[in-house]
């Protein structure tokens, strides 16, 4: 697998809807030494904001203050993040989650934007 | 070289490069049509230049990552290669019109057709780019460009009405007889050769290429705060020469040579041989800078080794793209395609493509982890914010301006 | 080694370019290969991939169909997976940059440079290439 066949999927939640769609993995380093590896940790995914890549979920972006604001603003409210373990199973583009996405994490919670 | 000596060198060397077939038509033509009502434009291009100009170099020198650089990371592949093959085609659209100016610049001075020129002009442009250092090349061209300055001189010999020409410029009006959309098309047209999007590639790329550090960027902003604002006034002195000698005469700018009337008119032979030298280095230093910018963004794009300073066997596909882009755009001067004509398409097309180069720019400049704390602060962050809007304007506005005026007829 | 504790792909890694162990370019990340483990668990990261095999995918459509044939006609030994760099060569990921421990005449990214070295570049006066 690559990621590249999981960035860009569609998210169904526990409810059967199409609730956004994949735009960045987290990966944490797990283990140690020659054992140690990046481990699939979270699947961000969001809706409604065309900018996913610039960076604005970020807390080191600064600015220009108005496209920071309404970028983070989209990140804030269209944008969640799901522990890999929720993830049920993968049909073509899709990956189901097993909880509704209203109790999914703010995807600001991982990535410090405040 | 002493530190003064090295900024002189700089900042005049900014001014020769500010110049190319891009003004030297718009700035001909929009004064011999509108006088000086679109003045205001190559002001809010110059401006719109010098900060975008500065981001980038900014970034280059901080973080060494160019402007095709962080347009792949921040628009991801798909829309970064809709950039690439726009710039691209800019690009090689430019590079045509420039080597036509060189051609028609020694077509004037020899009366020896520019076709024949062309082919000439496109070797000298590769041995220089093949074999002659970075700095050396960027020196030469920009110095003999200041050959231009004979702009200024020929419009004070002319003796105008300055109060008339201020007053043309501070209340732009559109003059009788031609219609909005005209006006509106040909203000974009000016507005994108300031800032043609080989500019900035060129810039950030050039920056690397010098290896620019952190504590080159005080240099950096004096070449930027003083070299671009005089090569903004030459252009506009050669749209004030246009407006006083050719448009009370109901002269229209078809052909480099009508739009060196002037200089003729009011200095003889001797100003139009500095002119000529002037368009000759004007032109081919931009034709070079296109060129390399072309190799510049493909090898960012894909993650190739690049630059002038490498030698051709380090960076063999960088020196190939550059090589069969100009041969390319030879081949399409040598279709006797006018190359005035082809000016326009470049600099109005440049305007259509520029969002999705500015727009990355100024997300990196904001980006702390890259920047530290040489982020942009906030007026230029203003500045840029009311800059991207007015280029998104200017982009959405360019094609449907150039089939309702049929490119300004 | 200076490997961060997470790494957000789309922040720090996709897209970046690759530069060797001397701070030569060899490409860019173009897709990311990840291995399910046998004993369960999530998705690890296994190496990076580079060139036109893995970038072609990621374009789409047409244009990625021919950027992959593209690809294809570049692999002498007609391979067809992109080149793989494993996670382990990398050092560190500065700013829109990752670092490997090999040199790039290692890494198999160089297909394309070679060809236009051999039959472009080298025979034209003055590339400074022994022919």
């Amino acid at each position: 697998m690559t990621v590249a066949e999981l960035l860009a999927c569609e998210v169904v939640d526990a409810n059967g809807d199409v609730v956004g769609e994949v735009h960045d993995l987290r990966f944490e380093r797990r283990g140690a030494g020659a054992a140690a590896g990046y481990h699939l940790h979270y699947l961000m995914f969001s809706s409604g904001s065309v900018f996913r890549r610039l960076g604005y979920g970020y807390g080191e972006m600064k600015g220009p203050w108005a496209l920071m604001h309404a970028l983070r603003w989209l990140a804030a409210h269209r944008g969640w993040a799901v522990g890999w373990e929720h993830v049920t199973r993968i049909e073509g583009r899709r990956i189901h989650i097993d909880m509704p996405v209203s109790a999914c994490r703010s995807i600001l919670d991982l990535t410090g934007g405040d | 070289m002493s530190k003064l000596a090295s900024i002189t060198l700089g900042i005049l060397t900014a001014i020769g490069g500010f110049l190319d077939i891009g003004e030297l038509v718009t700035g001909s033509l929009t004064g011999a049509r509108f006088g000086m009502s679109l003045a205001w434009v190559v002001v809010l291009g110059v401006a719109a230049i010098m900060l975008y100009a500065d981001m980038s170099g900014r970034i280059a020198a901080i973080t060494g990552r160019a402007v095709f650089d962080i347009v792949r990371e921040r628009l991801g592949p798909r829309a970064g290669l809709v950039n690439l093959v726009a710039s691209f085609l800019i690009n090689f659209l430019t590079l045509a019109a420039e080597i036509g100016g060189v051609a028609l610049a020694l077509d004037l001075a020899s009366d020896v057709s520019y076709l024949l020129w062309v082919p000439l002009v496109s070797l000298l442009a590769w041995v220089v780019i093949w074999r002659l250092p970075y700095q050396a090349m960027e020196r030469v061209y920009g110095l003999m460009g200041l050959a231009l300055i004979v702009f200024v001189v020929a419009l004070v010999k002319l003796h105008p009405s300055w109060s008339g020409l201020w007053h043309g410029a501070s209340h732009p009006t559109v003059p009788t007889g031609e219609g909005h959309p005209t006006w509106f098309y040909y203000a974009i047209a000016l507005f994108g050769a300031a800032i043609t999007p080989y500019e900035v590639f060129f810039f950030s790329s050039g920056a690397i290429e010098e290896g620019w550090t952190r504590k080159d960027l005080a240099e950096s902003r004096a070449n930027i705060l003083v070299g671009f604002p005089l090569g903004g006034a030459l252009t506009i002195a050669w749209m004030a020469l246009a407006a006083v000698v050719l448009q009370p005469r109901g002269i229209s700018v078809d052909h480099l040579g009508q739009a060196g009337l002037p200089v003729a008119f009011a200095l003889g032979k001797v100003g139009v041989a500095f002119m000529l030298v002037g368009f000759f280095a004007a032109t081919f230093g931009a034709a070079m800078e296109v060129t390399l910018s072309s190799g510049y963004i493909l090898g960012q794009y894909l993650g190739w080794s690049w630059g002038k300073k490498l030698r051709p066997r380090e960076a063999p596909r960088f020196y190939a793209v550059c090589l069969l882009v100009l041969f390319g755009a030879t081949g399409l001067v040598l279709t006797t395609i006018d190359p005035v004509k082809l000016t326009e398409y470049a600099v109005v097309l440049s305007a259509v493509a520029l969002p999705l180069t500015y727009f990355p720019i100024l997300v990196v400049a904001n980006d702390r982890t890259y920047l530290g704390d040489d982020v942009n602060s906030w007026w230029m962050n203003l500045l840029g914010t009311g800059f991207l809007v007015v280029i998104v304007v200017a982009s959405a506005a360019a094609i449907p301006l150039m089939i309702a005026t049929k490119a300004g007829l | 080694m200076t490997m961060p504790p997470t790494i957000d792909i789309g922040r720090a890694l996709l897209d970046r370019l690759v530069t060797d162990v001397d701070g030569r370019p060899l490409g860019r990340v173009d897709d990311i290969e990840l291995r399910t483990p046998e004993a369960g668990g999530p998705p690890v990261i296994e190496a990076i991939l580079c060139g036109p095999m893995a970038l072609g995918p990621r374009l789409g459509g047409r244009v990625g169909t021919w950027w992959l044939s593209v690809g294809r006609r570049l692999r002498p030994e007609s391979n067809p997976e992109p080149v793989r760099i494993p996670l382990a060569l990398v050092t560190e990921l500065r700013p829109g940059e990752v670092r490997l421990s090999i040199s790039r005449d290692d890494a198999g990214t160089l297909q394309l440079r070679d060809w236009v070295l051999d039959k472009l570049i080298a025979p034209l006066p003055g590339s400074g290439v022994a022919t």
